[in-house]
């Protein structure tokens, strides 16, 4: 049993201790930073650190400290008025 | 022609502000100051696509001229590219005005924007229309402005916008403004002057 709640724990951590990037095109200004901000700051510990928007290359990398699916990622990044075009996981 | 001029601040106080609509759930004060008139409005973007607007305009010179409008934003459509994006916006505003020898009655605002930006340049033109007790006064503004450097994310971001202003009220004459604004954070403000050296300042602040 003790084994069994291990593998959960450790099974549960490594699912969150993903960076994610995802291609949203478009993004142009500091709006476009606060929008993606306002829409994802509820899925990590500190908007500032963990939500980071390059307007170079139209990445925003988000270090989630819950679990995040695919469709939540499209849903906030639709909120910003914008698309996500790839999303792409990291351990 | 106090009524023809009191018009065109009105209509020119409030044009080519940044995105009419923002991100969800999000919040823009606006506010412009100039020596004897001021313009503040407040918005909530209820929805990607909406948002709702509360504005004041005071003008002190034009019989003590104020007026309250609420309206509905809306962005009509947005083509997004890999480094640059284009949106067509519209808006509704109805109020409220008076003035200082008690004359008052309603005002109805319509305006059509449609813009296009990158990093490095920005364009903006719209054409507003004012129903002001029962005439109508068209008015057509146009924008341009160029970043001299491009800032990354949470960085102080500058351009330079020169701004045209037609009004065919107002003796057909061509109004030139340049300015700076200034963007950081979720800061935005402009500062500059017209031609004939009127200063103004404007702030916006998202959150």
């Amino acid at each position: 049993m003790k084994k069994l709640l291990l593998l959960i724990t450790l099974l549960s951590t490594s699912a969150f201790a993903t960076t994610i990037e995802v291609k949203v095109p478009g993004m142009v200004c500091q709006m476009c930073v606060q929008g993606m901000k306002k829409a994802f700051k509820k899925y990590v510990a500190n908007a500032d650190k963990d939500i980071l928007v390059d307007l170079d290359t139209k990445i925003v990398t988000l270090t989630p400290n819950t679990e995040i699916t695919d469709e939540q990622i499209k849903s906030g990044v639709k909120d910003a008025g914008y698309n996500a075009d790839e999303i792409n996981r990291k351990k | 022609m106090l009524r023809i001029l009191a018009l065109f601040i009105i209509l020119c106080s409030g044009a080519l502000k940044a995105h009419p609509v923002i991100y969800k759930d999000g919040w823009v004060y606006w506010g412009q100051f100039k020596p004897k008139m001021n313009n503040q409005k407040a918005s909530y973007t209820f929805d990607p696509n909406f948002s709702i607007e509360a504005n004041s305009l005071y003008l002190a010179n034009i019989d003590e001229y104020r007026d309250y409008k609420i309206g509905i934003n809306a962005l009509v459509k947005r083509w997004l590219a890999e480094h640059s994006q284009a949106n067509i916006y519209a808006s509704a505003q109805a109020g409220y005005f008076h003035q200082r020898d008690d004359s008052d009655g309603s005002v109805l605002h319509g305006m059509l924007m449609a813009d296009w930006e990158s990093r490095h340049l920005y364009t903006a033109a719209a054409a507003m229309l004012l129903y002001f007790e029962d005439e109508y006064y068209p008015q057509y503004k146009y924008r341009f402005g160029f970043a001299p450097f491009v800032a990354g994310m949470d960085t102080l971001q500058a351009w330079l916008i020169f701004e045209l202003s037609y009004f065919e009220k107002n003796n057909n004459q061509l109004e030139i403004t340049p300015m700076m604004r200034f963007f950081y954070k979720n800061v935005l403000w402009e500062m500059g002057s017209s031609l004939k050296g009127e200063l103004f300042l404007t702030l916006m602040v998202h959150y």
